[in-house]
Order: C-alpha cells, then sequence, then structure tokens
C-alpha cells in the first residue's frame, strides 16, 4: 500500500489512527505491530514471512548479544550473523540478477530468477541492522518485548520508503510516548504537505519527464526542461514521502529524524549530501565509514573508504550500472571540491548555485537513465545544441507547475509559513484543507502515478 | 510557558482534515456503489471477489484498490475539481487530451507502437496476398493531422500522413492488387476539414463519412449516390469520448447527424434487430455508441431494395469508425458484411469462404491500425 493513494487515506488510515487512538496504552505498540503488517502484507502477502524472518533474526542477535555481553567472541558472532542475514536478503531479492547478468557477460549462461523486490526491503534491513549493531556497540539496550521491537520493525509510516529510522532514535518513544495536540497539527500538516508534494507536484513534473525521455529526439531546450522536470519530481515524491511518514509519525506519539532540508539550495555537493536524504548519508557514515576508519587515517585509505560509502550509496537506489556510476560521480565531485573549490563555491554567491543546480541536474540524467546509450545520447542533447520548436509546448502546459515547484524547493515557503500562516490558525486551516482537498481530486483521477522506490 | 501555550492550541487543522477523511470515508463505504460512469463513459470496477490464490497473487489487492477508486463517493465531482486545477495551471491538456486554440479537443499521440504496427502491417499483407478478389485499403488519418494550426504550438503529435503513406508503400511494394484511398489526400482538400470530424469525439461526423463515400465511388468507378432523399437527424448534446477522458468543461457539446437510411435486413451480432440505430443510447452521453450497437462482431445490412437473386455483396473489415458509414454503403451494395476483429475472435476465414464479395474493404483509423492487437484473427 503507498500513501499516496485513495486507498489509503479513506480506508487504512482512518482505520488505523481510530484504532491507535482508542486502544489502552498497554496495547498501543501491538496495535501499531498488526496494523503495519496489515499494510505491508496488502501489496505483498508473500513477502510477510521475509518481514517476520527479519524481525526474529534481530530479536534474537539483540537478545545473543546482550546475554553473551561478557564473551566478546560470542557477541560479534551475534553481531556478524545479524549482519550478513540482513545484507543476505538485501543481496538475494535486489542484487541476485544484477550479478547474474554480470557473469552472463563474462560467458556464463545461468538463467535470471524470477523475483520482485519486497517493498521497502533497502530501508527495513538498514534499520534493523542499526539496532544490532548499536546493541553491539553497547549504544542502545536490547529490547526484551517482541512486540515493541516488532512494531519498531514493521513501524509502517517510515516501512517502504524512510526516512531510515535508528532503533536509537526512538528507542525511548516505543516505550513512553505522547499524543500531543501540536504533535497532531503539526502532523497532519507534514502529512498534508507531504502528500501534496507527491501528488501535486512530483506527479505533475513526472509527467512531463516520462514523456519527454521517451521521445526518440528532442531540442536541447527540451532536454533541459526534462532534467529539471525530473529533478523537482524526485525531490517532490521522495521527500514528499518523507514528510507524510514523518507527519504520521508525529501524530502517533514519534518523532522521526528529517530527512530534506532544501537540498537545492546548496552552495555545493558537500553541502547538497548533507541536506539530501540526511538519515541515508548518516547511515552510511555511521555504519559504514566511520567503521572503515572514516577520515582517521592515511589519506589513500580515506579515498578507498569514501569510494566504498559512495559505491554503495549509489548501489543502493537501484541494482545497475548507472546507479553505481551516479554514486561514484558524486565520490568524484566531493573529492574535487574538497581538495580545491569547496571553499570559494562557500564564498560564492551565484556562480556556486549555479554550479550546484547543473551538476545535480546532470546527476538525476544519470540516475533516471539506465540505458547507457539513452543516457549517452541525453547528454548530448543537453550539451550539443539541437534546435526544434517542442520546448515551447512543455514551458507552455508545465511553466506555471515548475515554477511552483522551483517556489516550494526554496525555504521561501518555510518563511512565508513561519511568519503568516503559523500566526492565523484559521487561514492556516483553510489553506491546508483545500490542499489536501484538491490532492484528493488528483488521486481520483490520477492518470499518472507511479511508485518510485519499486527498485529502491 | 510553553506548557501554557500548549494547553490553550487548539488543533484546528488535524480536527478539520481528519474529522473529514473519518466521516468521508464512513459515508463512501456505506454508499451503495454503482454499475457505470456516465461521465466517463465506462463500467466500473466492482468489488472483486476473495480467494486465497488471488491475494498470493497480488491480484486480489490490486482489484481492491482499483474498486475502492472507482467507486469513490462523489467520484465524477473530484474529476471534475481536478479538471479545474489543470486549467488553473494552465495546462493544455488533462487525461492525454490536448486542448486545441479553437476549443476543440484531440487525442495527444505522440508515439506510435512500432512493433504492433508493423506486426498489424504484416497481418495485413498475408491477409491480402491469400486472398483473390477484389481489395480496397482507407487507412483513416485523425483530426489533428488535419487540422495542425489548432494545435498548441510545439506539440509534435505522430505524422499520419508519412504514417499512412509507409503503410501504403509497403502495400504497393508487395505488388499486392488493391485500391489505395487517399484519404488525408480527400480531407486536406476540404475547406474546413473542421466539419469532417466532431470537436468532442475521436471519431469522423456523418459529413466526413459521406466525403469518404466520395472518395471511394470515385476511386472504384462507382455513382455516388444521391443523399438527398434521406432525413438528415440531428441529435444535440453529444459529449464524445474526448470529453469523457478530459472532462474540460468548457468545451461545446457536438451535433450527432445521422441519414435515415432504411434498410431491409438488419443482423448485428447474430441478433436480427429493426434498425442499424440503437435508438435507447442516442439518450446517454456517448450517442455514437448507437451506431450499430456499438462494436458488435459480425453485423449484415441489407438494403432496402436488394436484388434477392445476385446481391451485390461488400464486407467490411473495420473499427468504429464504419459504424456510423454502414448504412451508407448500402446505397452501393446490396449487402454489407461488417466485421470487427475485436469482438470476433473466430469464424472470419469461415465467412470468407462461404461468402462471395464484390469487394473487400479494410478501413481503419491510423491509431486504431497501428495498435490493435486483433488483427491475428484474420487468419482464423
Amino acid at each position: 500500500m503507498v500513501f499516496s493513494s485513495i486507498l489509503f487515506l479513506f480506508r487504512f488510515f482512518p482505520i488505523a489512527f481510530l484504532l491507535y487512538y482508542l486502544v489502552p496504552k498497554k496495547l498501543k505498540n501491538l496495535t501499531l505491530l498488526i496494523l503495519s503488517l496489515f499494510f505491508y502484507g496488502w501489496g505483498e502477502v508473500r513477502y510477510l514471512p521475509i518481514m517476520f524472518a527479519s524481525m526474529i533474526i534481530d530479536y534474537c542477535c539483540g537478545q545473543g548479544i546482550k546475554r553473551l555481553g561478557k564473551t566478546p567472541g560470542k557477541k560479534r558472532l551475534f553481531l556478524i550473523l545479524s549482519v550478513v542475514l540482513n545484507l543476505g536478503l538485501l543481496f538475494f531479492f535486489k542484487y541476485t540478477n544484477f550479478f547474474v547478468d554480470l557473469l552472463n557477460g563474462l560467458g556464463a549462461s545461468i538463467p535470471e530468477l524470477n523475483i520482485t523486490l519486497p517493498l521497502g526491503i533497502s530501508f527495513y534491513t538498514f534499520q534493523t541492522m542499526s539496532y544490532t549493531i548499536d546493541v553491539y556497540r553497547g549504544k542502545v539496550e536490547a529490547e526484551d518485548n517482541f512486540i515493541t521491537f516488532g512494531a519498531f520493525v514493521v513501524l509502517f509510516p517510515q516501512l517502504i520508503a524512510g526516512p531510515i529510522v535508528t532503533y536509537r532514535s526512538i528507542a525511548s518513544e516505543l516505550k513512553e510516548r505522547r499524543i500531543t495536540r501540536e504533535g497532531l497539527e503539526d502532523g497532519i500538516r507534514y502529512l498534508i504537505m507531504g502528500l501534496a508534494s507527491k501528488v501535486l507536484i512530483a506527479n505533475n513534473v513526472g509527467a512531463l519527464w516520462s514523456e519527454v525521455s521517451a521521445f526518440e529526439s528532442i531540442s536541447t531546450p527540451l532536454a533541459w526542461i526534462g532534467a529539471l522536470a525530473y529533478s523537482l519530481q524526485i525531490y517532490f515524491d521522495f521527500s514528499g514521502y518523507s514528510l507524510m511518514a514523518i507527519g504520521m509519525g508525529k501524530m502517533m506519539g514519534f518523532t522521526f529524524p528529517k530527512n530534506f532540508d532544501f537540498p537545492y539550495i546548496s552552495k555545493s555537493v558537500t553541502e547538497f549530501w548533507r541536506r539530501w536524504h540526511m538519515t541515508l548519508g548518516s547511515w552510511f557514515r555511521d555504519y559504514l565509514y566511520i567503521p572503515l576508519g572514516g577520515n582517521r587515517v592515511s589519506p589513500g585509505r580515506q579515498y578507498f573508504n569514501l569510494f566504498v560509502v559512495w559505491f554503495c550509496t549509489g548501489f543502493w537506489h537501484g541494482a545497475n550500472w548507472n546507479f553505481i556510476i551516479w554514486g561514484l560521480y558524486f565520490l568524484v565531485l566531493l573529492i574535487l571540491e574538497k581538495r580545491f573549490y569547496l571553499q570559494k563555491l562557500e564564498q560564492s554567491r551565484v556562480i556556486s548555485h549555479v554550479y550546484l543546480i547543473l551538476v545535480v541536474m546532470a546527476s538525476w540524467v544519470i540516475f533516471a537513465l539506465t540505458d547507457f546509450s539513452d543516457m549517452g545520447n541525453y547528454f548530448v542533447t543537453l550539451f550539443a545544441f539541437r534546435g526544434g520548436n517542442d520546448w515551447i509546448y512543455y514551458l507552455r502546459n508545465y511553466g506555471v507547475v515548475l515554477l511552483l515547484g522551483i517556489f516550494f524547493a526554496t525555504p521561501l515557503i518555510k518563511i512565508w509559513y513561519e511568519r503568516i500562516l503559523s500566526r492565523h490558525p484559521v487561514l492556516k486551516t483553510v489553506l491546508l484543507s483545500a490542499i489536501f482537498f484538491v490532492s484528493v481530486a488528483y488521486l481520483v483521477d490520477a492518470t499518472y502515478n507511479p511508485f518510485l522506490y519499486s527498485r529502491f | 510557558m510553553k506548557k501554557k501555550h500548549d494547553q490553550k492550541m487548539f488543533p484546528l487543522t488535524a480536527v478539520v482534515v481528519m474529522g473529514f477523511i473519518f466521516v468521508f470515508s464512513l459515508a463512501d463505504a456505506l454508499y451503495p456503489d454503482k454499475e457505470r460512469s456516465e461521465l466517463e463513459n465506462r463500467t466500473l470496477a466492482q468489488s472483486p471477489t476473495f480467494t486465497v490464490d488471488r491475494l498470493v497473487s497480488g491480484k486480489y489487492t490490486l482489484d481492491y484498490e482499483e474498486y475502492i477508486n472507482d467507486q469513490f463517493l462523489g467520484r465524477d465531482f473530484w474529476i471534475d475539481v481536478k479538471a479545474k486545477s489543470e486549467e488553473l495551471l494552465l495546462k493544455v491538456e488533462n487525461n492525454d487530451v490536448i486542448y486545441g486554440k479553437s476549443g476543440r479537443l484531440y487525442g495527444k499521440y505522440l508515439n506510435v507502437p512500432d512493433a504492433q504496427l508493423q506486426k498489424n502491417v504484416d497481418h495485413l499483407l498475408r491477409f491480402f496476398s491469400s486472398y483473390d478478389g477484389e481489395k480496397t485499403l482507407g487507412i483513416i488519418p485523425n483530426a489533428y493531422a488535419l487540422m495542425k494550426d489548432d494545435l498548441p504550438l510545439g506539440l509534435n503529435q505522430v505524422d499520419q500522413q508519412a504514417g499512412i503513406q509507409s503503410i501504403y508503400q509497403a502495400v504497393e511494394e508487395d505488388n499486392i492488387d488493391c485500391t489505395l484511398l487517399d484519404i488525408y489526400g480527400t480531407f486536406s482538400k476540404v475547406s474546413d476539414p473542421g466539419t469532417l470530424y466532431y470537436r468532442t469525439d475521436h471519431h469522423w461526423t456523418i459529413d466526413g463519412a459521406v466525403t469518404f463515400l466520395e472518395e471511394y465511388c470515385r476511386q472504384k468507378g462507382l455513382t455516388m449516390p444521391d443523399l438527398s432523399p434521406y432525413e438528415r437527424v440531428e441529435v444535440q448534446g453529444f459529449y464524445g469520448t474526448y470529453f469523457s477522458k478530459s472532462k474540460n468543461t468548457s468545451v461545446k457539446p457536438d451535433v450527432l447527424s445521422y441519414y435515415d437510411i432504411p434498410l431491409s435486413e438488419v443482423v448485428i451480432g447474430g441478433e436480427e434487430k429493426d434498425s442499424w440505430l440503437d435508438a435507447s443510447a442516442l439518450e446517454t452521453r456517448d450517442k455514437y455508441g448507437a451506431f450499430l450497437y456499438g462494436n458488435q462482431g459480425l453485423s449484415i445490412l441489407k438494403a432496402e431494395n436488394a436484388d434477392p437473386e445476385n446481391p451485390s455483396r461488400l464486407l467490411v473489415i473495420k473499427d468504429s469508425y464504419s459504424n456510423s458509414l454502414a448504412p451508407l454503403l448500402t446505397l452501393l451494395y446490396d449487402e454489407v458484411y461488417l466485421v470487427d476483429l475485436r469482438s470476433m475472435p473466430t469464424g472470419f476465414q469461415e465467412l470468407l469462404s462461404t461468402t462471395q464479395f464484390d469487394d473487400v474493404l479494410f478501413l481503419y483509423n491510423y491509431k486504431n491500425f497501428a495498435s490493435d492487437t486483433n488483427f491475428y484473427r484474420l487468419s482464423y
């Protein structure tokens, strides 16, 4: 089930929240566990066993580490077991066919497996791994209550598309949380703005991109409009989902971490990655980069560590070469910035923004086009001028939506909210209700409502 | 301080929006399901039956989701809200329907399904080369191809003139003895090609069908029949398929016209009918569906004064464009057989071997020709 659907908003959501609010405190986690399992099972009943396996593995590993904490060797064994099993699940379901193709390319003839990616597996394997690793490190206590732990693993708001919530960050709230009026009011606002980001902006500009990328030949201006559209689509789609998750979390008394902080206003790629998909970045930092030695190692080793992190970041986004290249593209830029021009970028007021936007738009072209000849052609069109009047139509038809997207991608919207709306509750309610209302209309008559994370 | 603020604050948005969700969900769940949508001109998804197999395969939940969407309370209203919002965003299209400058609606057609088109050309060639009798091919362009100036600037729709030409060329290159009707050329010579098509529907008007008939007669060496003895009936308030898709509320309805041509016998889908016109469909929004009762497999129309001994016969292999043309053809042939492959899985070859035809007319709209998946039925 995805959040941006009538089924979710007008069936699952009211039932889930009504139940959740009505049951006594003691039963809230159990309710949440059952609701989340239903939410997950709705799309893929077949994959429920994987979810249970994931819960049981990490619960047992956590307990193992806790009980055998005095013998470092055994403690380590449970950590390794958890990491191997979690990554094993992820590898089997997500990467098997990638490696089969790779081997077949080298002369083998292995038949491809017919597997579909279980929804959200890239997110929840990372979340559960964070639990075992933190228990091992002694940063958090192992959870004894299986229901509480299960509720964490399958917690429906953040299950399928992030933010990546570490166990550590919500451990206390899993046991004791309060539903406040402010939480409710902020939560519903986040939920509505997230829904609108996805339905009103991302789907709208996404339709532009899907048309443009299907053409055999387009003009250079249209290629840029297409790249802009996709840049906005992926941002609003992704951050919209995160906002909805954070909002629903708030409405239940959870505080999920922020996932996007206006990334497109960054002045450098370095800054961009501090603002884009923040929970993934910090996950890789805490659970991969730092364990590898981080930057407290020789320069050569540090480059290697960075390479591993960015290779994995790219590969995490999809089992395809273009994602790996996408990750390494950022690695190169980050190293270049660090060695040569990061300071200059930070001092510049205009050029740095232009640089960042261009570099990021190009990255999304790599990200979006899995076929290398398509990608090559697209880049040729972007940089070797090709005329035509096709862009006139797309600019005319999508101009307003693109401008709205650009506006909402800047903190102007936040400033505007804080200065005006937050002081006029009635006006705020009217506006948010209207936005919700229009979003519902777009869901009812949805022509283009893709779920971008099906390959994540 | 903080606490005091918290106590005073009333979560207005949460109460309003969640209240709306709760109440509306309940009302939606209790409201009885509808069979079909008049506005969208289609049947709506019904509650799916539950089986464990369908659940495991994921089919049940998918169908259920579609069911909830289709039956959502006030669906027409929501659709209207979306169409209006798109207009506010200054868009000139909705749901793949383009708004022309003159207020006409056009289908958005940016890419030809090349593989299917090639398959269909192959099926056609195979059929034509295996059939020895008289043959005629006509590919009808869509309205936009003749109304380029009315399209928004920079919209690069499929070039149907070139597309039709390449199909004709394939027939010529195969040395097939077949009359190729230049419908595109004929239509483009009409002073206002807009009169040949509906504004809110993808079909041609009766004037389009008549103009086609003139070209057919010219190329076949037949005399164009005189239509003046027949009453031209006009039905007001026709909202066609483009309207149903775009729900553009500012568009004016079309007038649906037809000639009241008497027939001696009408058999549609194996059933004998009083008329080729389904009068009840004229009361609904999709009035074009009245012609030949929609898309039935085999329809047979017999002219009023048909020669019972030695009737002349025409076979039309067709899509829905021919539904309005069919009665006009009885002015040229005693018996007109119409085959719609979409509704006729088998029996085509049998019909061909048991019945003698004076001409076989293969008449399709270009977009339908390129995307139809039933041409293989020509061999069955």
